[in-house]
């Protein structure tokens, strides 16, 4: 966790682009879709995941930013004929800005209290989103507009499936510098003993005000993917079932890895799908094979999918 | 008459209605080391959390080369120069050994934001690496480098803490408890360690300690705390010989 | 002034089956630091359950309340001693085991919504007939349903069963001093794993006669759970580690959401609760009765 990571480090992340350039030449529309979203859940997963994996506050916000993300985009391409490149930046960054507004409150409490006082404020968010018709359209739901790039006009799995992979890039390229600088260091000092942060300098407030802020901001960048390849957005995708799902992502995957995160994100994001395929008539089951799958995850792999490779792996070296 | 180089002026803390620090003063001389020791309770890491800045005392002021503390936030004290131990070793458990003396090197790297790829950041955290495991080289821990510090032993973990605390260059360095644990050969490597800071490289030490030995050997002045009170001050054989100190440990009724 | 009369005497109704189900959610955490996520579809099981027993097993309706509790009192204890303690099993020290615990919980939540999804009874939506009908009655401008008195008599009862279990029976007491000191409690020979089977247990009976009790009232359908939103506002309201609070904060809940309601708007009422959790939480976290917040000794 120290360091630049090195261009040898980087250069896989090109394999991102190239293959979002190339597949929607070769695969049905259906496994693009299914793509698009796995990119978009692994933004929003390692954002979370920098906020409770790396920095140890349990705040459940995340989806209030996700909402701020979608319809942020989307408003600001329909009020405010903002093209795509500049209106996901800005709805990220009012993500960011309204992170950065509860998180000053919101650090004050401790452990449960935090966590519910987030989870309350998700809630509530999603109920804005819900009676402010005149901007969101309710319960209606808000037709995103088809945003274009250069002329490259998206609003379809294919169509978009190369930006949403260049993003998911850049968003890891960025993640890679976050986890090996001073910042990334403070986040696990202030998870791990905030006596011995406040003691070695870090400033313990501080941090946990940027890291709610930059979670926000990665939870907004999901939200512009989002409009990338989706053409409704509804206040439904933005309640408690979505928080449960992405949490259940990264605790499963591995907190506070983005290895793990990312295993996490593809395995919980590919099961419904596959749920649905290879149990087609029994789409009844599908909660229940999920709350099992999660139950024997934590009863077998308590610390997620990485954490059981790194102790196999230290177990090996010792 | 020069400003004293660290000082704490009839400090008193309380909690609730229980006064832990009571008018407590003490003097620390540059480069000294200097004790402070009393029975359990006695308020001894109530002082150095002041100094911390985790607590704010209802009166009184903490000085450091010629600057009150008390207006100081928390995160900036260790960049004034002074660094801590834990009586409770307080080690970033999942970290590595280095990257636990890296946080340790915080105030010292420059830089907080991140998405700056360029030369000049590489370059920092490279020098700081450096840093780190040269430290690392002089603690004895770098054959320990990328273990990380839930899983060494005990005497390793208590380096770590010290080391993370060096890691800033202190000019004041707090040791809370450091021979707690230790067996003989390590309190002698302890007391070795100690002398060659305050003496080679002029860091002023202010240890909490109860292993008597140790403090008879190393310190130049000891001050002892009871009930929130200072009882004695003076050098090794004088505060030894106090009939208050002897009580507070022993009980009434005791004697050399 | 009726009204508001009205509201606060519909409010007491409704909050009483918050604070139980608050207080099923506050046991645990105050015994184990797990947030029960599957709180409210335990809720929903119980009175799934409680209408199986009256309706196809014949069993009076006075009884289903032990019945369904003793389903559930299974249920819950069974959960803690199979999955919770291998889950805590492999707890390091100085890591905490919190999240996964959770996280196991919130399966639990999709296992039992999953589960009563299966059977196809529960495709239709149902309703539990109450427990007595009859003529309303008047306490002077108030109208009542003798349901509704049934209610907050049952709850009462059970509140005050509960208040007697901990404050004057050995099993009580042991799981007190569980939830206190846990170490201690081993030390003098309390069984531990047996004290924390005993305490989700009695947390999904209280759950499960909140469900029964609520099932008259509202809709039964395999989604109900939802409900525990409202009993963590409660608790929340309450101060989340009292358990005097818990039921203090139901009921003001209970009026809070109907005065909302009656002034507000109807829509409000849904946002209401979590308007008021951030409002605690900001100005006084620890609710009405909590204690203060205490900070980690260095």
């Amino acid at each position: 966790m120290f360091g630049s990571p090195s261009l040898a480090r980087l250069a896989p992340l090109l394999l991102l682009p190239a293959i979002g350039l190339l597949l929607p030449g070769y695969l049905p529309q259906y496994y693009l879709y299914l793509g698009n979203v796995i990119m978009m859940y692994a933004v929003l997963a390692i954002g979370l995941d920098l906020l409770l994996g790396w920095a140890g506050q349990f705040a459940f916000a995340h989806i209030a930013f996700f909402g701020i993300g979608v319809y942020g985009t989307a408003l600001l391409q329909i009020k405010l004929k903002l093209p795509f490149i500049l209106a996901m930046p800005g709805a990220a960054l009012l993500a960011g800005l309204i992170g950065l507004l509860i998180a000053i409150p919101a650090t004050r409490l401790r452990a449960v209290y935090l966590a519910l006082a987030t989870f309350a404020f998700a809630e509530g968010a999603q109920w804005v989103f819900n009676a402010w018709e005149s901007m969101t359209n309710g319960a209606d739901g808000l037709r995103i507009p088809a945003p274009s790039l250069f002329g490259h006009v998206m609003g379809n799995d294919p169509a978009a499936f190369p930006l949403v992979a260049t993003l998911l890039a850049l968003v890891l390229a960025a993640t890679m510098y976050l986890t090996t600088s001073k910042l990334g260091r403070a986040l696990c000092a202030v998870r791990e003993s905030e006596h011995a942060a406040a003691a070695s300098g870090v400033d313990v407030r501080g941090t946990k005000v940027i890291a709610f802020a930059i979670s926000a901001v990665y939870a907004g960048i999901a939200g512009g993917m989002f409009t990338l390849y989706e053409s409704f957005a509804n206040p439904e995708v933005f309640g408690f079932a979505q928080i449960v799902l992405v949490l259940s992502m990264i605790v499963v995957g591995g907190l506070g890895s983005v290895p793990g995160v990312l295993i996490g994100t593809v395995l919980l994001g590919v099961l419904p799908t596959v749920m649905r395929t290879t149990m087609r008539d029994l789409l009844v089951w599908q909660e229940l094979v999920y709350g099992v799958i999660l139950i024997l995850a934590m009863m077998f792999m308590p610390r997620g999918i990485w954490g059981f490779i790194r102790r196999k792996r230290r177990a090996v070296r010792t | 008459m020069t400003a004293p180089f660290f000082s704490l002026d009839n400090v008193s803390v309380r909690f609730g209605g229980l006064l832990a620090l009571q008018r407590f003063s003490m003097e620390v001389a540059k480069g000294s080391i200097h004790a402070l020791i009393g029975p359990n309770g006695a308020g001894k890491s109530t002082v150095f959390n002041c100094v911390s800045r985790f607590y704010t005392p209802s009166e009184g002021d903490i000085a450091f080369e010629g600057r009150s503390l008390l207006g100081v936030p928390a995160h900036r004290v260790a960049g004034l120069g002074i660094a801590r131990t834990f009586q409770n070793i307080e080690l970033c458990r999942s970290l590595t050994v280095i990257e636990n003396v890296l946080i340790g090197m915080a105030p010292r790297v420059r830089g907080y934001f991140p998405f700056t790829p360029g030369f000049r950041r590489a370059a920092v955290e490279r020098q700081a690496v450096a840093e780190a495991e040269a430290l690392l080289e002089r603690t004895g821990l770098a054959a320990l480098r990328d273990v990380p510090a839930e899983a060494l032993d005990f005497g390793h973990q208590k380096k770590l803490d010290l080391a993370r605390a060096l890691a800033s260059k202190p000019r004041l360095l707090l040791l809370d408890e450091p021979a707690a644990g230790l067996r003989n050969r390590e309190i002698a490597a302890l007391d070795a360690l100690l002398v060659g800071l305050a003496r080679e490289q002029g860091i002023t030490i202010v240890l909490v300690e109860h292993v008597m030995r140790l403090v008879m050997a190393v310190a130049d002045r000891i001050t002892v705390l009871n009930f929130g009170q200072k009882i004695a001050e003076g050098a090794a054989a004088e505060v030894r010989a106090d009939p208050n100190v002897i009580e507070a440990y022993l009980g009434q009724g005791s004697h050399a | 002034m009726t009204l508001i009369l009205q509201a606060l005497a519909s409010g007491v109704v409704t909050g009483c089956v918050y604070s139980l189900i608050a207080l099923s959610l506050v046991i645990v955490y105050k015994s184990t630091d797990v947030i029960n996520f599957a709180g409210g579809e335990i809720v929903m099981v119980g009175g799934y359950i409680g209408m199986f027993a009256l309706l196809f097993l014949g069993i009076p309706y006075v009884l289903i309340f032990v019945f369904s509790a003793l389903a559930t009192f299974a249920l819950g204890a069974a959960f803690d001693r199979v999955v919770l303690h291998k889950v805590l099993g492999r707890a390091v020290p100085g890591q905490s085991i919190l999240v996964a615990m959770v996280i196991a919980t919130v399966g639990l939540s999709y296992v039992l919504k999953g589960s009563a999804r299966l059977v196809p009874y529960t495709e239709e939506v149902r309703r539990l007939p109450p427990l007595f009908t009859g003529e309303p009655i008047f306490l002077g401008s108030v109208i009542l349903q003798p349901q509704d008195i049934a209610i907050v008599v049952i709850a009462v009862a059970v509140m005050l069963a509960l208040w007697c279990f901990f404050a004057f029976t050995l099993t009580g007491k042991a799981l007190r001093a569980t939830s206190q000191n846990p170490r201690a409690a081993a030390l003098v020979g309390i069984p531990v794993r047996t004290m924390r089977m005993t305490v989700w247990g009695i947390a999904s009976a209280l759950a499960a006669i909140a469900g029964i009790l609520l099932a008259p009232k509202l809709l039964m359908t395999p989604d109900m759970g939802v409900i525990v939103i409202l009993a963590f506002a409660a608790a929340i309201i309450g101060g989340f580690t009292s358990l005097p609070g818990c039921i203090v904060g139901g009921i003001v809940l209970g009026v809070i959401q109907n005065l909302v309601g009656l002034y507000v708007a109807s829509n409000a009422i849904s946002v209401a609760p979590f308007i008021v959790i951030m409002l605690i939480l900001a100005l006084r976290p620890q609710g009405l009765l909590g204690g203060r917040v205490v900070a980690k000794k260095v």
